[in-house]
């Protein structure tokens, strides 16, 4: 139950994380160029990992029994919203290596993700380090 | 004479079993699972929206407070659990119990304040301090919980009020010691997710 509950997030957040990525415009977390691709698939992957948790088995069990309490319940969402993060950048990043970053400037901060992947931010900062 | 606490629990929960959409509803509104991870995916997301930096940090200040106000709140409903001990409204009231087993399972844990009502209230509370519309959405989605829960009969409306106040107490008064008092230290934390492009 646990490991299913961290995939529910996991999975949930990585459509969360294309919703939000189009909305405010952040390449760095697009997969899809169109902003309404975004949404829509974003919309998509959610509500999926919803409906795929709650037909894949009884959900209506006592914590203590499941293993999944407050406390437990807190850190597994974590831990899946962090997870996401890293195949959502990952994979964006990989979808674009071959693809030149509009110009940025060495920096850090959210900003620079909004024209440059994860890893082309990186290596930003790596070749003025050079 | 039943307490108006009573009374009002046997006119919601009465509502069971007369219509079946309504008791599909809530049985996954009431859900250990649902809600919270539905609130916890919406304020996660965020921590990334906001057309300009000041906004997006805006935000981001707003889930460290549900965070840290939904922590201390569980952790305060925990320790009042321990020491007082409420026995659920279908102990009381057998007549609840097989809706109770129909929509839910029967718990075991004490009745008052409500676990569910003080962590969810907390977290929309931290939100809506920074931001209201985002904040509003999740204060319905909490209270919709909670009313699930009261409509089943596993809590008492007086558990879901009292768990709400404590919730939002509590927030409210992590959320004032991080900002007057911790702010350095939230900084240095938003410092070191902007080292990794995530603030």
């Amino acid at each position: 139950m646990a490991f299913d509950y961290f995939l529910l997030i996991m999975w949930g957040f990585c459509g969360v994380l294309q919703v939000t990525a189009a909305y405010n415009e952040l390449y760095g977390l697009r997969i899809f160029a169109k902003r309404w691709k975004g949404y829509f698939a974003g919309t998509v992957i959610t509500v999926s990992a919803f409906i795929w948790f709650f037909t894949s088995g009884n959900r209506t069990i006592e914590g203590h029994i499941t293993g999944v309490q407050g406390a437990e319940q807190v850190g597994l969402i974590l831990a899946g919203v962090v997870v996401s993060i890293v195949i959502t950048a990952l994979s964006v990043s990989i979808l674009h290596l071959r693809s030149k970053p509009k110009l940025i400037k060495p920096g850090y901060g959210l900003e620079q993700i909004r024209n440059a992947t994860f890893l082309q931010a990186l290596f930003c900062i790596i070749k003025r380090k050079d | 004479m039943l307490s108006l606490d009573h009374k009002l629990l046997l006119w919601i929960a009465g509502l069971a079993g007369r219509f079946a959409t309504l008791d599909w509803l809530v049985k996954y509104l009431a859900n250990d699972f649902l809600v919270p991870a539905a609130m916890a995916l919406i304020g996660a997301g965020l921590w990334f929206t906001g057309k300009t930096k000041d906004e997006r940090r805006q935000n981001q200040w707003g889930f460290i407070y549900a965070i840290v106000g939904l922590g201390f709140s569980a952790l305060l409903v925990q320790i009042i659990n321990d020491h007082y001990f409420r026995a659920r409204p279908y102990v009381n009231f057998p007549q609840l119990l097989p809706q109770v087993q129909r929509l839910f399972y029967e718990p075991t844990v004490s009745s008052f304040p409500s676990f569910p009502a003080a962590v969810t209230f907390a977290f929309a509370f931290g939100i809506w301090l920074e931001n209201k519309r985002i904040g509003g959405l999740l204060f319905c989605m909490a209270a919709l919980m909670s009313l699930a829960r009261v409509y089943i009969g596993i809590h008492y409306p007086s558990d879901i009020l009292v768990g709400a106040a404590i919730g939002v107490a509590v927030a409210f008064i992590f959320s004032w010691i991080l900002r007057l008092i911790l702010k350095p230290v939230v900084n240095l934390v938003l410092l070191i997710f902007e080292r990794f492009f995530l603030a």
